[in-house]
């Protein structure tokens, strides 16, 4: 569980508040998207649940624990977070030595750290690539390690920031459904930042952020449904199959229920088929 | 580009020296080089030479390549030689161009101080061939630990260093990836005076450096993130471990030692 109350922050020698009076609360084990412009304060919100950054104003809690400067590394402990450039966020000389990074640091016993690594490892499906270089994998073969190494670590929180954004369509594809494929096997509290409407998609909630306040705040269906203007207005226009779906309700056609991807604009279709 | 590496270049393998301790291969290159200075007579020359020999058979490193990866350095000793032979004024003339004379002396003495130079150097390019930048990192911060209780920051240090060697290809490639990019906006690295070339440099190291700053703040995150927290209580995945291999080697040093000092009396 997450929750902001009242939370405001500003950048050190800066006047505005890049956070500002923002009230949030995330279920345990929910999926959430974070979506909002560049520069609206998403990467803030990350650092301020991770205590990387200090919030000035307002309360902070996660997992029921207040965050406070003083139990900031045991909150930490629950928090694992994967970012932009895998590239930056190797320490490690081979894949091993950078998935045992986090376990030496907690004091994690040799043999110990040997069996976790393997085993994550194998749900990631990287378990060949133990002994090599990080910077000589691909870029999504990169994130899986980085993703490898944040969750060897058994958080109760994941957060992505913008974990996708420099990989190919493919490439995100297969990191959404190992997410996805971990979430199945144990959940955890997911906090997805991404630009792709597409990623968000697959959250149970996205919520929208604009100059440090939510603006929109609802499951994907609700969004997209309720509040197209709205979306389109804050710079993201709907995914195709949505647009074509608003299109064909526009001229009579209504899909029920409203479909979301290419798979339910089908079936939707056909049911729309059959009917006449 | 990549040519200035050669010295200190990891060549992987399984020898002898290979699989020693590199705490083992740390202790035993410091104190022969420290050794190597109190030869004061052709036996402890020979004597060394032949360790040094010994030295490169036992680690399978190619001697063609173990000279050329020193190549460097070979302007230094040539330098030195002809130095020594410059300055030291003892003994017989043995040979003289106008103000120019190579006394006997001088000439023993630069032979004896280049061969020592050119020991030293392949003695050390030999631990930097047959150690992973890695280890020499892990021995160093083993054996320098004592020195925490003195507050020196040994662990950092070693971190620092480990973390550096981490980032060196990518900096590399980044590297080459400017310098491809202000090529293709017609900035010449290749061509014109020195002090030309230098102003060319300028365009590429900026982005450089900006990148750098920005890849050391985001890992200092994702250190931080990982529960970072300094040297403190941590354990490590790499450990090293004395073999009977590093018995071996120690009691030849030692019997190497004993022999020298005997030569010296
Ligand atoms: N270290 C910093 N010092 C001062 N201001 C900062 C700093 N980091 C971010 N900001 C400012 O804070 C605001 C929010 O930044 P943040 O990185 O949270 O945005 P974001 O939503 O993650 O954007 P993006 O989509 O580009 O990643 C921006 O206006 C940014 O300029
Ligand atoms: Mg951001």
């Amino acid at each position: 569980m997450i929750k902001f109350q009242d939370v405001s922050f500003r950048y050190r020698d800066t006047d505005a508040w890049v956070i500002d009076s923002l009230n949030l609360t995330i279920k345990e084990n929910q999926k959430v998207a974070i979506i909002g412009k560049n520069g609206s304060g998403k990467s803030t919100i990350a650092k301020l649940i991770s205590g990387l950054l200090l919030h000035e104003l307002g309360h902070i809690y996660v997992e029921n624990d207040q965050l406070t400067p003083e139990n900031l590394l045991d909150i930490r402990k629950k928090i694992g977070m994967v970012f932009q450039n895998p590239e930056n966020q190797f320490v490690g000389m081979t894949v091993k030595e950078d998935i045992a990074f986090g376990l030496e640091n907690r004091g994690v016993k040799r043999e110990v750290m040997l069996e976790k690594i393997v085993d994550i490892l194998e749900q990631v499906s990287m378990l060949e690539y133990i002994d090599r270089e990080p910077q000589h994998l691909s870029g999504g073969q990169k994130q899986r390690i980085a993703i490898a190494s944040a969750m060897v670590l058994e958080p109760k929180i994941l957060i992505l920031d913008e974990a996708t954004s420099m990989l190919d369509p493919v490439g995100r594809k297969e990191m959404m459904s190992l997410v996805e494929t971990l979430h199945n096997r144990k959940p955890f509290t997911l906090l997805m930042i991404t630009h792709e409407l597409n990623e968000a998609i697959l959250a149970d909630r996205i919520i929208v952020i604009e100059k440090g306040k939510v603006v929109l705040d609802g499951t994907p269906r609700e969004l997209f449904t309720h509040h197209n203007h709205a979306l389109d207005e804050l710079g993201f226009p709907a995914p195709y199959t949505i647009q074509l779906a608003k299109g064909l309700e526009k001229n009579g056609f209504s899909l029920e229920p409203f479909p979301l991807d290419q798979e339910e604009l089908i079936s939707a279709l056909w049911k729309l088929h059959l009917k006449r | 580009m990549k040519s200035w590496l050669v010295i200190g270049q990891y060549l992987p393998g399984n020898s002898f020296i290979h699989r020693l301790d590199p705490r083992t291969k740390l202790i035993i290159i410091f104190s022969f080089v420290c050794v190597l200075f109190f030869a004061n007579h052709w036996t402890g020359y020979l004597l060394f030479t032949t360790f040094t020999i010994v030295s490169i058979v036992l680690s399978k490193v190619s001697v063609p390549f173990l000279l050329k990866g020193i190549t460097p350095v070979w302007f230094f000793i040539v330098l030195t030689f002809f130095l020594h032979i410059l300055i030291t004024k003892e003994g017989e003339i043995l040979w003289e161009l106008g103000w120019f004379q190579v006394y006997e002396a001088g000439l023993q003495r630069s032979i004896e101080i280049s061969w020592r130079l050119l020991i030293l150097v392949v003695f050390t390019s030999l631990l930097t061939l047959t150690t992973a930048p890695m280890e020499i990192t892990d021995a160093l911060e083993s054996l320098l630990g004592p020195l925490k209780r003195w507050n020196l920051p040994i662990h950092e240090l070693a971190l620092m260093m480990s973390i550096s060697l981490r980032f060196i290809p990518t900096l590399m490639d980044e590297t080459e990836r400017i310098s491809k990019a202000q090529a293709s906006r017609g900035v010449d690295l290749k061509s014109g005076t020195l002090k030309d070339r230098m102003y060319a440099f300028i365009p590429l190291l900026i982005p450089l450096f900006i990148g750098a700053f920005k890849r050391a703040e985001d890992l200092a995150t994702a250190m931080e993130v990982r529960g970072y927290q300094g040297g403190e209580g941590r354990t490590k995945l790499r450990a090293l471990q004395f073999s009977n291999l590093d018995i071996i080697a120690a009691i030849g040093y030692v019997i190497v030692l004993i022999l020298f000092i005997y030569i010296r009396q």
